[in-house]
């Protein structure tokens, strides 16, 4: 009898538990998201709730932590257990595991691109912010505001604008290492930190030696995608295609796909 | 409809309505087994976001994936073969092809389970080609066996002139002298699709849009449709040795020795054909999808915009002097020049021009090639009829391939290379007037089959090259044998800026007194500048069999490895 009751039980959660094979809709207006490779999880924030989400796309379970204001952006930090959140005039400061807020310190600018470092500093170029101590320093030779990436060694910072900018990182400062044009803003990391896709699919080399270059090392290929199509994110892990979120091909359906691209000659 | 290599999204259903999703980001996993995705929809101004996350065949317990087909081989002649893919709904994976000799309908990428369309064109090769397709850990093998009245290698009894491969036609478009003709040629099934006879001698070749070719002859040119649907001749007072298409509509043809002359193409004006002008180079090549073109001449390579008659010089880039024959890549980036190096193109004269590698082991380089897709470059140089390849970005020597004629006499004259490099074509002639003869030899390099040559790891000895990336950028400190010295390109530089008018002098007597101050210093050194035969081989008559043919006896490899062909022609 027992067993019977556990089998239907079962069979029960088997059909009621969400299908793999569809979205799951969420109940938040996701604002900026970020992954931690340390908790497989996908760090969002939403306004109204103004939370920060911590989401397992596997089981769809979602873990909150309030936030004290509408967010306007996140970064998972290179150990992908802290996540900084930028504000207007404030910046918290989070831990994903187990999930609580740390602090929140008043700023005096908008952050609304923040890079979480591993070196107790948070990054809003021209700011960063001192975790420890909540002060903040203005540095007016670091520029690129559009996107703010620390690579996962830390010993890097790469912004950008309407160029990509390489910054070393050190205790005193952010030190001007290189720069590349880039007029597309958006970028990401890929291959743990060890190249860089800009919007207009640019590949470009980055890594954290100080004396490397920011060289194009290629292009995504533009094959069926006409002039003005942008890359909307791009991920890649060692021994997978580059993917990138492409906007819709116009020729085609309109419909946004994920391209993938080969790692190496970054063709389709 | 998708294009090969992406997924749609997809779409959802929002209160009876189908609205398409918008991708927002995208992240994988660590071990690479999930992707996963958030994206939106909006519907009536409001915004739903969505996650998915998705299996990849990384993780071989949640995605599954097995392939069938009833059929393994396409026939000789060309045909399709259905194969079924099935997977977990979830599953999101990629069909690859050992080689893209055979190619599909739409994305290789799916997700679930789906039957994929390959195609392959008619072969003309004598060996059978083997295919592999692979998803995941699943594996399945076709073939196209081979032709059996192969149409490689050809032989015309002709004077090879002058070749150039379409790669996207698979079309080899070639002139030769007694008998004056323009061929084309189907390169995949191999055979002519057009023979059409020239008036007189063929000098060069050029391809147009629009399917046509420009050839010139003495005090000619002829444009010829390359169905044979028309010709026209244009009157020119010079004997062109290069010509440019910048556009459709205006053909530029040059002697060699700075005279030029233009001509419109514009099938509605009859003869319409430029005074003859002056220009500073001596050899032009187009830039590849572009009105742009480069005029070679010694150690300065100009930059003309080819939209205006005469056409209108941008800048000029110091380089190395070997500019007397050129490739470019594909993608318009670099190009490859006589001496084994590589130049970056760029728009402006501080970014166009860059040194950025030699191929090691070369200083003569006959004849080359490249492919994008593949990102490699084919070349031959003229002492032996080695096919070379080596890496495009790290310009690294990855295999050759022995070409073994029917004749003994008969030399690598042009190479192409198919899109993915999947095969090699060789066009060869002998140096005999009294009996000409050519040939065009066809070769598989890009799947593991049998009849594949390229061997691996017999690099030549290298010669001497800055190490590092960072060194490409800057002209070499070191140049190889007969090239001319930082010392000399300084000179020539400086000399070039003040003619130019680029180095900023504040009076005319200050002008005459620097100016003719470098001029001394570069007559001084005028004894000192290296002498460089312009054709940079020996004279063809000159040429004994066995100094074409060191390696004739070199047996082909006929067995590769396919893991080894992997990592040698990606």
């Amino acid at each position: 009898m027992n067993r019977t009751l556990v089998a239907v039980a079962l069979a029960v959660y088997a059909l009621s538990s969400p299908l793999k094979a569809q979205w799951t809709p969420l109940n938040f207006q996701v604002v900026d998201s970020d992954w931690s490779a340390q908790l497989q999880r996908i760090v969002m924030i939403s306004a109204n709730p103004h939370q920060l989400h911590i989401y397992n796309p596997v089981t769809n379970a979602d873990t909150t932590v309030p936030l004290p204001a509408a967010p306007l952006s996140v970064s998972v930090g290179p150990d992908g257990l802290f996540a900084a959140v930028g504000y207007n005039f404030f910046v918290s400061y989070v831990s994903l595991s187990p999930a609580r807020m740390e602090k929140t310190m008043p700023v005096s600018y908008a952050a609304s691109r923040v890079g979480l470092a591993g070196n107790g500093y948070i990054y809003s170029p021209p700011y960063r912010l001192n975790i420890n101590t909540g002060i903040e320093v203005y540095q007016n030779d670091s520029a690129g505001n559009s996107r703010v990436l620390v690579h996962p060694s830390s010993q890097v910072l790469y912004t950008s604008d309407s160029y990509v900018y390489k910054y070393g990182i050190t205790p005193e400062r952010l030190t001007d290492l290189a720069f590349a044009p880039d007029p597309c803003g958006s970028m990401w990391l890929i291959a743990g930190g060890a190249k860089i896709v800009t919007a207009c699919g640019s590949v470009l080399e980055a890594g954290d030696s100080p004396t490397t270059r920011i060289e194009k090392l290629g292009q995504l290929s533009a094959s069926g995608i006409s002039c003005c199509e942008t890359v909307i994110a791009a991920a890649h892990v060692s021994g997978t295609s580059i993917a990138a979120l492409r906007t819709g091909i116009k020729q085609y359906s309109g419909d946004d796909v994920i391209a993938f691209y080969d790692p190496s000659t970054y063709a389709l | 409809m998708l294009f090969e290599g992406s997924v749609g999204i997809g779409k959802v259903t929002i209160a009876g309505s189908t609205v398409p999703l918008r991708g927002v980001s995208v992240y994988y996993q660590a071990d690479g087994a999930r992707l996963n995705l958030i994206a939106r929809s909006e519907s009536n101004g409001s915004k739903t976001y969505y996650v998915r996350s998705f299996d990849t065949p990384a993780n071989s317990a949640t995605c599954p994936i097995t392939l069938t087909s009833t059929k393994t081989q396409f026939p000789s002649a060309g045909g399709s073969i259905d194969v079924t893919i099935a997977a977990s709904d979830n599953c999101l994976w990629k069909l690859r092809r050992s080689s893209a000799w055979i190619s599909t309908r739409g994305s290789v990428y799916g997700l679930g389970p789906r039957t994929i369309t390959l195609q392959a064109p008619a072969t003309g090769l004598a060996t059978q080609q083997v295919f592999t397709l692979t998803v995941g850990n699943a594996s399945l093998q076709l073939n196209q066996p081979a032709n059996t009245t192969p149409n490689y290698p050809w032989t015309y009894p002709a004077e090879l002139i002058a070749s150039e491969y379409d790669p996207n036609s698979h079309r080899l478009v070639f002139v030769t002298s007694n008998p004056d003709q323009l061929h084309v040629w189907d390169v995949l099934k191999g055979g002519d699709i057009a023979v059409i006879s020239l008036a007189a001698k063929p000098v060069a070749l050029t391809l147009l849009p629009n399917q046509a070719a420009a050839i010139s002859h003495d005090s000619e040119i002829s444009l010829v449709s390359l169905s044979g649907s028309y010709s026209r001749k244009f009157n020119v007072k010079i004997l062109a040795t290069s010509m440019v298409a910048s556009s459709a509509e205006t053909l530029h043809a040059f002697d060699g020795y700075g005279r030029g002359v233009s001509v419109s193409m514009n099938l509605f004006i009859p003869q319409a054909v430029s005074n003859v002008y002056n220009v500073n180079f001596r050899r032009a090549k187009s830039k590849p999808n572009s009105y742009h073109f480069y005029g070679f001449d010694s150690y300065l390579t100009r930059k003309y915009d080819g939209r205006f008659i005469p056409p209108s010089e941008l800048y000029s880039v110091v380089t190395d002097g070997c500019g007397y024959r050129t490739w470019f890549t594909q993608n318009a980036d670099r190009w490859l020049n006589a001496c084994g190096a590589a130049f970056k193109t760029g728009e402006t004269a501080s970014d166009d021009g860059k040194f950025f590698g030699r191929l090691p082991g070369l200083d003569n380089v006959w004849a080359a090639a490249h492919s994008w897709q593949a990102k490699v470059f084919a070349v031959t140089t003229g002492s032996s009829n080695d096919i070379q390849f080596f890496a495009d970005e790290s310009l690294k020597y990855l295999g050759k391939l022995t070409l073994v004629p029917s004749d003994g006499s008969l030399f690598v004259k042009d190479i192409s290379l198919t899109n993915d490099a999947s095969q090699v074509y060789a066009v060869l002639m002998n140096a005999d007037p009294t009996a000409p003869k050519l040939e065009i030899n066809a070769h598989v390099i890009g799947g593991p089959t049998g009849s594949c040559a390229v061997t691996l790891g017999e690099a030549p000895a290298p010669l001497p090259r800055p190490a590092g990336r960072r060194h490409l950028r800057s002209p070499p400190t070191q140049v190889a044998s007969g090239e001319p010295s930082r010392q000399t390109l300084g000179l020539i530089s400086r000399v070039h800026r003040l003619v130019s008018g680029t180095a900023r002098l504040t009076s005319p007597s200050l002008l005459i007194q620097r100016l003719s101050r470098v001029v001394a210093r570069f007559v001084s050194m005028a004894p000192r500048l290296p002498f460089r035969n312009p054709a940079g081989r020996l004279p063809l008559r000159n040429r004994s069999p066995s100094s074409l043919h060191p390696a004739a006896s070199t047996p082909k490899c006929s067995q590769c490895d396919s893991q080894a062909q992997a990592q040698s022609i990606r």
